[in-house]
């Protein structure tokens, strides 16, 4: 019944092709003109899987945090740099009204871009609030530090009064940066599943663990801006990673506070996720099952067990057990105990998120090695070599005998974390779920740097999220890490190939003529 | 088969929708605005609420307004109990047969440590309140707790440590293990213990946790064990004869949380009403909890 033709079948078809440029007309009418679909942030899968009550709350918690791609939320809590000129007022202007609506600033650093029309925030004192929301720069004297706003001449600050002028515009800058060239892999959310995602390997980092694994920084720290800077910078080689060293400096620095601050927002919400386990639809299934489990047993026993309580009254008791956690508990006298058991979490995982980001920025906190770079010769790199094949560090349990990244461990099933199941296919796995080679040391190719004291720093430390552990302080000294660094960057001049005994070489033929 | 009367009318109906659908397009599309590049606003959200405040004021009330120990303290002694029939597990690999460093790790047999049963009694059961209790005395965090690695086996399999408290990790063995923690609030912990380090390698759990967590060591793959930080001192993990104790808990009804590795949260309400002085318990644990 085939019959050749060098056009399909639809194509001839004077209807059908007809058929195909309709087709294309509703696709172009429905996609808009000019109005494109609007971004979301995705929520997390345990978000979804909570009860209809806690995820409303976990939603609005959320949105009050950090808002949506559109509206932003600049949370002062955390250490973002938002952008923006910072002030105070130094002194009401001298022998004018208020009507003057004039004040002396005193700006903390530049103040090269408080110009006519800049938005104008207050933040401390009488004018803060609402009443100011529209406030702008009328006038600014950068000779004089006179600063006057178009906006209500009432209430008046006072000497000490803070404000910012251009509040949110690095954080603004920032998304415009990151929705144009980094969106597409790692998505809007940040979660590393954006639309090109799933034909990458590896896949873009899903920042919404708060891990990153290419730091400078020590083993229990986060990544520091200078890090973040640098993979935007340079790429990562051996990824799709690439280097977006065309972006100017202020475009590197913004995107860099954009996705520390998609990393703060994933983490609150994953963090603020676990503490509302217990309203999961997974949790209550669980416990309805375990308690059913039971029942049957004891019946099964000759006992008269107590009936569980059914699925949909335990969702009901959930939901009234949730409506406690989040307003507070219920006391005798019909008021609620404040602070809400919610509310003290979310503080808690502020406090906590807010803490952690501003320590990876702290200098202390950079691994700096106590000696410099052990001479880079044949006796340093043997010892590398010694340690490397050593029980003291182990490293060819991953790496491999010759650094192929094809050690024992690859071929190894391992368990997942927290639970009692083994990943389904064999090799080592990243804090992501993701199946993870140790690297291959014979390509020369270092996905974190190719300086020397990048390589220090991935094994002082270990890298982030992965199976490689940290060896600086516990088992090695410093000049032992150099030699492991001398040895593993010659592996890749070295013969991928362990010397044959018999391969014709030269050395075996004149031994040969000499036994004749 | 559709006529070719019916045929004709509707190529001229697709015709004339199709062209209409163009010229709407094709009609004054400017600049495409969308997600990534329609223009943003940025509302200011100052550091802590007013509320965030008072609830401060309030809670600090609430804390000096409980008076220590004000109906007594007493002490739960209790055991697990493991309900059902109990074949002792087989080892994971049997003297000598490690499957990694068989010189040391083969030195004894590797338990299968997942449910022991002694006399019936529950070993390595978390049995602990997630809060700290009203009237509550908070001790002191007390001296370092060993965390040790032998035969390529965590000891103790178990344990509760409270925040803030050292923990030393040593390595009695002569090969290197990485101590490999998973935890959810804390900073996971990935760091290499050298071989017969009995010096030890410090650990602290900034963060209480909900639930214990899984260590684990990334050279020997079977290595595993569960720690459960806690920011009060009430949480115990059952002895080899399922016993355990817990000291000082404020007289008043308790909900304490009973977690075997096994069969996760088995409990998430066990209710004991304390009375000053000793109490005693008995958890009965069903096989079909601990999915058997």
């Amino acid at each position: 019944m085939f019959r050749h033709s060098s056009k399909p079948q639809w194509a001839t078809n004077a209807s059908g092709q007809l058929a195909c440029w309709m087709l294309f007309g509703i696709v172009c009418g429905l996609s808009g003109c000019g109005q494109g679909p609007q971004a979301e942030f995705q929520y997390r899968d345990s978000t979804l899987k909570l009860i209809p009550d806690a995820q409303k709350a976990m939603k609005k918690t959320l949105k009050e945090g950090f808002g949506t791609p559109h509206d932003l939320v600049a949370w002062e809590r955390f250490p973002i740099a938002y952008g923006g000129a910072k002030g105070s007022v130094s002194a009401p202007a001298e022998g004018t009204t208020s009507e003057a609506k004039t004040v002396t600033a005193a700006f903390e650093g530049d103040a090269t871009k408080v110009v006519k029309g800049s938005p104008l925030l207050w933040l401390t004192g009488a004018r803060a609030g609402e009443k100011s929301a529209a406030d702008t720069v009328a006038e600014y004297d950068a000779k004089t530090n006179q600063l006057k706003w178009s906006g209500s001449a009432d209430p008046v600050p006072a000497p000490g009064d803070k404000f910012v002028v251009g509040f949110g515009q690095a954080l603004q800058q920032g998304r415009a940066v990151y929705m144009k060239n980094c969106m597409h892999c790692h998505g809007v959310s940040g979660d590393g599943a954006g639309p090109t995602a799933e034909y990458l390997s590896p896949r873009p980092r899903d920042y919404r663990l708060g891990v990153f694994k290419f730091t400078s920084t020590l083993a229990a720290e986060k990544v520091s801006r200078d890090d973040l800077h640098r993979v935007v910078k340079y790429g990562i080689p051996g990824t799709y990673m690439p280097s977006f060293l065309l972006l100017g400096e202020a475009e590197t620095k913004s995107v860099v506070e954009y996705v520390r601050w998609l990393s703060v927002r994933g983490e609150f919400e994953k963090r603020t996720d676990d503490d509302l386990a217990d309203y999961s639809q997974d949790s209550i299934e669980d416990t309805v099952k375990k308690a059913l489990a039971n029942f049957e047993a004891a019946k099964k026993a000759g006992d008269k067990p107590e009936k569980p309580v059914s699925l949909a009254q335990a969702r009901k008791d959930a939901s009234q057990q949730f409506d406690e956690y989040q307003n507070g508990k219920i006391l005798e006298d019909k008021t609620r105990e404040l602070p809400s058991e919610m509310e003290t979490a979310v503080e808690d995982t502020a406090t906590f998120l807010a803490d952690v980001w501003t320590r990876a920025d702290d200098a202390a906190n950079v691994i700096v090695p106590t000696v410099p770079r052990v001479a880079d010769d044949a006796a340093s790199r043997e010892r590398g070599r010694l340690l490397y094949m050593s029980d003291k560090t182990k490293c060819y349990t991953c790496h491999g005998m010759i650094g192929k990244g094809d050690g024992a461990a690859t071929e190894d099933f391992w368990k997942k974390p927290g639970s009692e199941e083994l990943y389904p296919r064999r090799g080592l796995h990243d804090a992501w779920g993701n199946i993870l080679q140790p690297r291959n040391l014979t390509l020369g190719q270092y996905r974190g740097g190719r300086r020397p004291v990048d390589v220090f720093r991935r094994i002082y430390a270990g890298i982030k999220g992965t199976p490689m552990p940290g060896f600086g302080k516990t088992a090695l000294k410093d000049e032992e890490i150099w030699d492991i660094v001398n040895y593993a960057m010659s592996i890749q001049y070295q013969s991928s190939q362990p010397p044959k005994a018999n391969a014709g070489g030269h050395v075996a033929v004149k031994e040969t003529s000499a036994a004749k | 088969m559709i006529k070719q009367t019916t045929r004709t009318k509707m190529q001229f109906a697709f015709m004339a929708a199709g062209a209409a659908l163009l010229l709407v397009t094709g009609s004054g599309c400017g600049k495409l605005v969308n997600g990534a590049n329609s223009a943003t606003t940025v509302k200011y959200r100052p550091a802590s609420k007013e509320a965030a405040a008072e609830t401060t004021a309030v809670a600090a009330a609430a804390t000096t307004d409980a008076a220590p120990g004000e109906g007594g303290v007493g002490t739960l002694k209790g055991r697990v109990v493991y309900v059902g029939n109990y074949a002792p597990l087989a080892p994971l690999f049997a003297k000598g047969g490690a499957a990694k460093d068989p010189s040391v790790c083969g030195a004894e047999a590797i338990p299968n440590e997942s449910i022991l049963v002694k006399d019936g009694g529950l070993a390595n059961t978390f049995i602990y309140l997630d809060k700290v209790p009203k009237g509550a005395v908070i001790p002191a965090v007390g001296d370092p707790i060993l965390f040790d690695q032998k035969v390529c086996v965590f000891t103790p399999h178990a344990m509760v440590v409270r925040v803030k408290q050292t923990m030393k990790i040593l390595n009695a063995d002569g090969a290197a293990h990485n101590t490999h923690t998973y935890p959810k609030k804390n900073t996971a912990f990935n760091s290499v213990v050298q071989p017969n380090d009995r010096n030890g390698v410090d650990l602290t759990y900034g963060q209480a946790e909900k639930e214990p967590f899984t260590v684990g060591c990334d050279i020997h793959s079977w290595m595993t064990a569960y720690h459960l930080p806690l920011d009060h001192p009430f949480g115990a993990v059952s002895a080899a004869d399922g016993t355990f104790e817990i000291k000082d808990l404020p007289a008043g009804k308790h909900e304490f949380k009973v977690w075997h590795e096994a069969g996760k949260m088995v409990e998430k309400a066990f209710v004991v009403t304390i009375k000053p002085g000793d109490n005693e318990v008995t958890i009965n644990v069903p096989a079909s909890k601990l999915g058997k």
